[in-house]
């Protein structure tokens, strides 16, 4: 045993997730007078002051936090870390705004519910942390247990029951065949380290044979979080049954976990570029094609914004394909670091984009029927023209329409990709998003032109939400003028 | 690997004995079936209804919550075989891990305990108000047509729900 480390060091770099952690603890101990509480929303503003010690902590570590590694390298600190947990707790608060006025009206504003999103975020703090395959699955399934049961969380629904059976057993499926995964690849290797499976490739100490076959079991897993086609076919499902917070939270937190992981394996294992690049570039077609051609043909919007997230989950391959491919081509650094701080970029744009979405349809449900067909938008630009210009922002962003970041993330994964010469890639990219631009003004559409004989409506939208929207869109926005202002966060990706 | 070859014939051996002893009574015994042999074997009385009963949920509730909590002390075991070793700054510093585990644990307890999921009585009480009149009907026992031929008593029928308790 090493004498060497300093064990408060250690703990002191996951006070992040620490912070969560007591934060579900409090609600679960104080989860009976927080039920009989008559003022809603205490829960919530828990929650919420769990996420803000989160962040304050990760803030706080800065740049210290950067290059630590813990507990026997298993987890350590980088800069795609830091970025990555801080685009999650962003993701966390928005979700909790959005929580407690639709839960509360269908009477489910349960402690249980926060204590499920914490530890679900906490778990995908873990997988972007992680240096060892045991700890991403550890993240994974720490995740991914939360979001089981929050898509069941309104119990009388049969939907939600539904989604929440199905994505349950395909999602321990799936982990089952990534464990398997993580087992063949130590069988071959010998350590489940990932920077030691690294210096084992460069080495070329493994068996190639059981370790490709390894890795590919790993790419499936993850592919089935992050929703790559053909990986998908639980996401319109479990999307559409699940509560709408909860759709927004898991539609956005479970991709950019795994894309997390995702970005850093194919960073790691550049050197083995022959093996995995072309399931990627297929998984990158496919999932363009399928998400986007999907998604035309869908009335109910959280149906098309699963197949758009499938569409999404295919730009982000397109990022990870030119990871390996700046690599197997020699191209200098710069296209590395461009591939890499593309793939961040954009996946912030995605949770902006998709938690603002989701949040004008929770702002529009309010404490009634949800909203979620394209037909419940109709004449929204009357009824309630803020939401509707914000939807409009956010579906322009998602279509990638200048002058908005959904435009400037696509950019910069198209740069990448010619870059690292990936110009097949590059092509369909730029094709897709046509067919893709067609879906998402068609709601601009029937929000402005098409006209119910409902009143404009003037009251009963929940506040929080509401802020989530005019943030979201707000955001959508000025990002999209100004990308620089994140470049502080991302451009340090490598 | 070699060290495994005497377990590996000895599981031979047994799964060898026991295919030969079951197949061996089914080929060479007589077969001579009535409706008394054939029941169901409840201890030496005879069956009443099917085995399919409902149950209180409870039941599950406390199996799972037995299961949760008999799994997590699994981990207690290997952490006091390692203990000794050590000087006393990785002790303390093992002391504090446990300490932070049972700490966790007696969260969740407290948890289940104001969820009220380990209050049986109450449960209990419900349960009985919930269960359905057809479940409480008297059910006929099956017959054998050998009733008051030999030693065995057939009990009274008797009410589902009293064995629910």
């Amino acid at each position: 045993m090493r004498r060497d480390i300093d064990v408060m060091a250690e703990i002191a770099f996951i006070y992040p997730l620490i912070a969560l952690w007591v934060g579900a603890c409090l609600l679960l101990l104080l989860a009976r007078p927080l039920r009989r509480a008559t003022r809603p929303g205490g829960s919530a503003a828990l929650a919420g002051a769990a996420l803000l010690a989160s962040l304050a902590f990760l803030v706080r570590q800065g740049n210290e936090g950067l290059n630590v590694i813990a507990f026997g390298g298993s987890i350590a600190g980088d800069p795609l870390t830091a970025s990555i947990c801080t685009i999650l707790l962003l993701c966390g608060m928005m979700a909790v705004a959005l929580a407690p006025t639709y839960l509360a009206a269908r009477g489910y504003d349960n402690p249980e519910y926060y204590v499920l999103l914490l530890t679900s975020l906490s778990g995908a703090m873990l997988m972007a942390m992680a240096r060892d395959l045991v700890v991403v699955f550890l993240g994974i399934e720490l995740l991914s247990f939360g979001l089981y049961i929050m898509a069941g969380f309104v119990r009388e629904d049969a939907r939600g029951g539904e989604a929440s059976l199905k994505y349950f057993l395909l999602g321990a499926f799936a982990s089952a065949l990534m464990l398997y995964g993580i087992v063949l690849v130590y069988g071959s290797s010998g350590s489940t380290n990932i920077e030691a499976l690294r210096s084992a490739v460069i080495k070329e100490s493994v068996q190639s044979a059981m370790f490709a076959g390894g890795l590919a079991l790993v790419l499936i897993g993850l592919a089935f979080k992050a929703a790559v086609a053909p990986f998908h076919q639980w996401s319109p499902d479990a999307y559409e049954g699940a509560p709408l917070p909860v759709t927004a939270f898991m539609s956005v937190v479970a991709k950019i976990a795994a894309f997390a992981v995702l970005i850093r394996l194919a960073d790691s294992l550049a050197p083995l570029h022959a093996t995995w690049l072309p399931a990627v570039r297929l998984l990158a077609i496919l999932s363009m094609v399928v998400g986007n051609v999907v998604a035309v043909a869908q009335q109910n919007l959280k149906r098309m914004l699963a197949y758009s997230g499938v569409a999404h989950a295919g730009y982000l391959m397109v990022a990870v394909a030119a990871l390996g491919s700046s690599h197997a081509k020699g191209a200098a650094l710069d296209t590395q670091t461009l591939a890499m701080s593309g793939a961040v970029f954009y996946l912030l744009a995605y949770a902006i984009m998709t938690m603002g979405a989701f949040a004008v349809l929770t702002y529009v449900t309010g404490t009634g029927a949800e909203c979620q067909t394209l037909a419940d938008l109709k004449g929204l630009a009357r009824r309630r023209p803020a939401a509707a210009y914000g939807m409009a922002a956010l579906m322009l962003s998602l279509g990638g329409v200048p002058p908005t970041i959904g435009f400037m993330g696509k950019l910069q994964i198209f740069w990448a990709a010619v870059a690292g010469r990936e110009m097949g890639l590059a092509v369909a990219l730029a094709l897709v998003s046509v067919v893709a631009a067609y879906y998402y003004l068609r709601v601009v559409l029937t929000m402005c032109f098409e006209e119910t004989g409902a009143e404009p409506a003037t009251a009963g939208a929940p506040r929080a939400a509401g802020w989530v929207v005019a943030i979201s869109a707000t955001a959508v926005l000025v990002l999209g003028v100004m990308p620089g202002l994140l470049m502080g966060l991302i451009g340090m990706v490598r | 690997m070699s060290g495994y070859i005497p377990i590996v014939v000895m599981l031979c051996l047994a799964a060898l004995l026991a295919a030969v002893m079951v197949l061996g009574s089914h080929i060479l015994g007589p077969h001579k079936p009535s409706r008394f042999k054939v029941a169901p074997y409840e201890c030496g009385v005879t069956p009443v209804g099917s085995a399919r009963e409902r149950f209180p949920v409870r039941f599950f509730l406390v199996a799972m919550l037995f299961i949760v909590f008999d799994v997590e002390t699994v981990f207690l075991f290997p952490w006091a075989a390692t203990f000794g070793a050590g000087d006393k700054g990785i002790k303390l510093f093992l002391l504090g891990e446990m300490g932070v585990f049972i700490a966790l644990l007696l969260v969740a307890y407290a948890y289940v305990w104001q969820a009220g999921a380990l209050d049986w009585s109450e449960g209990a009480r419900v349960q009985h108000e919930a269960t359905p009149p057809e479940a409480l009907a008297v059910r006929t026992p099956i017959l054998f047509g050998n009733e008051g031929s030999g030693p065995v008593n057939l009990p009274a029928a008797r009410p589902s729900g009293a064995a629910n308790v």
